[in-house]
């Protein structure tokens, strides 16, 4: 067949066969997954992808998808222009709010 | 300059339109289906999401690179480009990428000519022009931040509750407030993704609407929402603006076109509702291939021409029905795949309104076909995939609709540091923990809360005559492998 | 290549490396290769969790102070045989360093640090502001007073680079265990004896703490008190775009720091002199802020204008292990045998991580200490020996 592609993240263009390959090569989580397969790193940042990802790194380790550690989502939620941001008053400074996770 | 079409270039070549639509279904309606191409394996993509989540319509507009056509909306005179006609994607290279199926194995940039080390520094010569899609705008043509109004901080007023997304849920929940709430919502009208489709959809079916009870008790509903939310006025609809970032502990990020607006809220409410979710199989990213919301966005908000369109619907639930019900209002051939049990009534409608409809066949793969059309191999349901070969089935369309449960949105919620975990019954990531609760603490001030409600938690608020015996899992058989 | 979390640890080892960042990692690897039999790499997150991947991956000689100009100057070297060396991609890229200033009075401590790069034999070079723009050509230079430039300073992928150290060390029959966490140490008569963590305790008499910013926490453990204190700094991506910007430009007038890596995206910080110096995990915050986007992007365009229209596409925050000169420690504790540092790095660990790990490997292996590390080591803030070095930014 001329398209047997089935792509796990479409804005890196990771099929779900190299999501698969690169949990062979020793990548046994998400967080090593997408920096070392680009997946969720791409425009949508994930929203296209991360679930489907998550849920087939449940079956590859083999244990139940609430168990399957997820990467920080990071902001912004969409791509935003330095303009756009620079735009906006410096917000006043925060400090630290909690211990770590 | 007339005002009932606009011109545009692209390739050099002018394209009418009305005004008021997005370049990318300018685009659509005069053929051209591919808007860009993926980055590695050259793959044809175009429309998917309409809603400037994903990478599939990004193109140059006006010098300025990785533009979402879908969102765009076209100005006369404005010139727009493909992005990926560079060297490396040029004429065979294409072919040859998207057949290749191994060329490039994952990682293969860490692993090829590492050594020696003079070759290495050639190959990373070599592959840096190739990374990165699209050019940088050139000098002179930037948008100059003073220049951006922001006249969406003077809009927001001083609301302590804020509730994102302006569907039933969001409704539900702003009717249910005590104290004045602020309802934000991307669309301009309050009603949800759904929303102006099933008004549509129920005014166009007229008394032929009881036949689709999903939607006649839908429709209820939502008008229902409307109606008691009106009758509160201390409550502000304010539509255009999407919360575009969550920043701890309680900073939410606003955008209405270009314009930025911060706000620290006491509760919010988060009831964005889902995504699509268009499965895991052989060319899902196939130019053609949508979810329903995606179609409700482009045919109502860009007025689509669907005429004489072939169109096939998969799955099941209120978006097959309703996606069914609009296309077909507005002159496009529906094809219909049945993927449960059922919707015995809705059935019957079908039947009268002579769409085509298949059961008893799941989707196994999509491929694009002809001209910008794309083809869908269903399988037997009950056959093996080396079965016999009527168990086979191919069907051939413009536009595919695959209606599976949809994917809750968590981003911002999750940026505000509640904890997610992967719930398949639900759809997706949703706050670890709901379903007891709805509301969340995560790590913000005393007192500030987030509840995650409706679609974004999982819930199915559209649809409240649950079939007996349905499964939560509505995804059509087959995208969900 | 690396065991899933569910395997527990063994039960003995030569030496116990904790974090696997680039320090954790290139230490073992040096030792596996000086012949140290059964390595343990322990680390709590995964690899790369640390400083190191969430840094910038900024290589530069343009330093002040001797020592620094002739790690990072070692370490470049490294980092340009890396690729071949790790049999992995590192995609280290030099692009050079522009190093701009909107002071005049910053001109004569840029033009003494050229001297001193010079005589070190690194290429920096002065240049007047017009001259800036035969490097980066849609700079606004209008506030910038005068610049220095080297050419062989560069970038790395961090994660490649940890990756890569990775692979080798696992050649090498290191082995490392991620998701697993150091709780305790055990020393007795002033010999390390055990580690204890949440995956079983290790018999060994070696330590060696790379925990980056839980250093401080983990010398407590032994006894050790570090002065490091740790700051959050934040950082972002852009868009990925195809090449335009070549060198990595950093300003020491505001602390913006840009380059474009070899994926096309622009990588950048700031730093934020709200930023308190903090004293362990407990008060560590790594979450984003928006003061921090809007500060960038203003400083962004306020030099690269061109920018404008560049969408950002995330942001991140990590932490500094900052030490009171600004300085790496380096070495062990008289009377602890067994114990080794090798932390502090102040926002520069990336860039020196190679060059410490192999120097420290030798003087681990050996116990013959180098002028390097004698000098960096923990006593000098009571000796008194400490310079400072002017060139911190980010
Ligand atoms: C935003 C930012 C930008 C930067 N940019 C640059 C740059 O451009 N150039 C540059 O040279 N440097 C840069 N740095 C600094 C650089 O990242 C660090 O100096 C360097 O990565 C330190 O490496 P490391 O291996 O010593 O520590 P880390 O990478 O922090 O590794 C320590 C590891 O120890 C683990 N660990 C800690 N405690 C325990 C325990 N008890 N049990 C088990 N494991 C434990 C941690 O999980 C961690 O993985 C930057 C830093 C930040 C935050
Ligand atoms: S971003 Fe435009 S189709 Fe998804």
């Amino acid at each position: 067949m001329s398209n047997p592609k089935t792509i796990l993240c479409r804005c890196e263009d990771v099929t779900l066969e190299e999501f698969r390959e690169a949990f062979s090569e020793g990548f046994s989580e998400l967080e090593s997954l997408k920096r070392y397969t680009g997946t969720g790193t791409g425009f949508c940042q994930g929203k296209g992808c991360m679930s489907e990802a998550a849920a087939e790194l449940a079956v590859l380790r083999n244990i139940p998808p609430e168990k399957v550690r997820l990467t920080t989502i990071r902001p912004p939620a969409e791509p935003l222009t330095f303009g756009q941001l620079a735009s906006l008053d410096v917000p006043e400074f925060q400090p630290a709010r909690e211990e770590e996770r | 300059m007339s005002s009932d079409k606009v011109t545009f270039d692209f390739k050099g070549k002018s394209i009418s339109c009305r005004p008021g639509t997005s370049v990318a279904v300018a685009l659509w309606e005069e053929g051209v289906r591919v808007l860009s191409h993926s980055p590695k394996y050259g793959r044809p993509r175009g429309i998917s999401c309409a809603r400037g989540q994903c990478t599939s319509c990004l193109m140059r507009v006006d010098g300025v690179p990785n533009i979402r056509t879908c969102e765009t909306e076209v100005r006369d005179g404005m010139t727009v480009e493909r992005q990926d006609t560079g060297a490396f994607y040029g004429a065979g290279m294409q072919k040859i990428l998207a057949t290749a199926d191994n060329l490039f194995p994952v990682g293969f940039y860490y692993k090829w000519f590492t050594r020696p080390t003079a070759l290495n520094r050639v190959f990373l010569d070599m592959i840096r022009p190739l990374t990165g899609v699209g050019r940088i705008p050139e000098p002179g043509t930037e948008l100059k931040a003073d220049g951006l109004s922001n006249s969406l901080v003077t809009d927001l007023g001083d609301f302590s509750k804020v509730i994102v997304g302006g569907g039933p849920a969001g409704l539900a929940a702003a009717v249910e407030s005590s104290g004045p709430v602020l309802v934000l919502d991307e669309h301009h009208e309050c009603g949800g993704q759904r929303g102006t489709a099933l008004r549509e959809a129920t005014t166009a079916l007229g008394n032929r609407l009881e036949r689709f009870p999903v939607l006649a008790n839908s429709g209820r509903r939502l008008d229902g929402l409307i109606k008691d939310f009106s009758a509160r006025p201390e409550h502000t609809f304010l539509g255009g603006v999407r919360a575009v970032a969550g920043y701890p502990p309680n900073g939410l990020l606003l955008r209405r076109e270009n314009d930025l607006a911060t706000m620290n809220f006491r509760e919010l409410v988060w009831a964005a509702g889902a995504m699509d979710t268009l499965g895991l199989f052989p060319g899902n990213d196939t130019p053609g291939l949508i979810g329903p919301r995606a179609l409700y966005r482009l045919l109502l908000r860009d007025g689509l021409d669907v005429a004489g369109r072939q169109v096939l619907i998969l799955g099941n639930g209120i978006d097959s029905w309703l996606s069914a019900v609009l296309l077909a209002e507005r002159g496009a051939r529906i094809s219909l795949v049945i993927t449960e049990s059922g919707y015995h009534t809705e059935i019957s409608a079908a039947i009268d309104a002579k769409w085509q409809l298949t059961t008893g066949f799941k989707l196994a793969s999509i491929r694009p076909h002809g001209e910008g059309q794309l083809a869908a191999t269903l399988v037997s349901r009950e056959s093996s995939p080396s079965g016999p070969l009527h168990s086979h089935l191919q069907l051939e369309a413009d536009l595919a609709i695959i209606c599976g449960q949809g994917k809750p949105t968590f981003d911002i919620p999750f940026q505000l540091g509640i904890d997610m975990s992967l719930q398949q019954d639900r759809g997706g990531f949703i706050p670890t923990g709901a379903g007891e609760s709805s509301v969340f603490s995560g790590r913000l001030p005393d007192g500030a809360t987030v509840a995650v409600v409706g679609e974004a938690i999982g819930e199915t608020v559209m649809e409240p005559i649950v079939p007996p015996g349905k499964q939560k899992n509505g995804h059509p058989e087959g995208s969900a492998q | 290549m690396i065991p899933l979390s569910s395997e527990p640890v063994p039960s003995t080892a030569d030496a116990v490396i904790v974090g696997a960042g680039i320090n954790g990692l290139a230490t073992a690897y040096e030792l596996a290769g000086l012949g140290l039999k059964n390595i343990v790499v322990i680390e709590k997150d995964y690899i790369g969790s640390g400083s190191t991947g969430r840094c910038g991956g900024g290589i530069r000689q343009q330093w002040t102070t001797e020592e620094n100009i002739r790690l990072a100057q070692e370490s470049v070297r490294m980092y340009e045989g890396m690729s071949a060396e790790l049999g992995y991609q590192v995609f280290f890229r030099q692009g050079g360093y522009l190093m701009v200033t909107e002071s005049e009075d910053d001109l004569p401590a840029l033009r003494k640090a050229v001297e001193l790069q010079n005589i070190c034999d690194v290429p920096t070079e002065f240049l007047q502001p017009d001259e800036c723009l035969k490097i980066v050509p849609d700079l606004d230079i209008s506030h910038i007073k005068g610049a220095t430039f080297c050419p062989k300073d560069g970038t790395a992928y961090p994660f490649a680079v940890v990756w890569g150290y990775a692979r080798a060390c696992h050649r090498r029959g290191v082995k490392i265990f991620i998701r697993s966490k150091v709780t305790e140490v055990t020393a007795d008569q002033g010999e390390i004896r055990s580690v204890v963590t949440d995956r079983g305790t290790i018999s060994t008499p070696l330590l060696i703490n790379c925990a980056g910013p839980w250093a401080r926490s983990l010398a407590a453990m032994v006894g050790v008190k570090l002065p490091n204190r740790q700051e959050r700094h934040e950082i972002m991506v852009s868009e990925s775009l195809k090449p335009f910007l070549d060198p990595m430009v950093i300003s020491i007038s505001n602390g913006i720091y840009f380059s474009q890596s070899l994926r096309g995206e622009i990588v950048g910080g700031i730093g934020d002199p709200a930023e308190p110096q903090l004293e362990g995990p407990e008060s560590f915050d790594t979450s984003s802020g928006l003061r921090f986007a809007v500060r960038f992007a203003k400083a962004l365009l306020a030099y690269y204008p061109r920018a404008a229209q560049v969408k950002m596409m995330r942001q991140w925050a990590g932490m500094y292990d900052v030490t009171p000169d600004h300085r790496p420690i380096l070495g062990g504790i008289p009377g602890l045998e067994g114990y080794f540092h090798i932390c502090g790095f102040s926002g520069h660990g990336f860039m020196l991580g190679p060059v410490t790990g192999r120097r420290m490997a030798q003087f681990i292996t050996t116990g013959r200490s180098d002028k390097i590390i004698n000098s960096l080591s923990l006593d000098r803030f009571e000796r008194g020996d400490i310079q400072t070095d002017a060139f911190v930014v980010g």
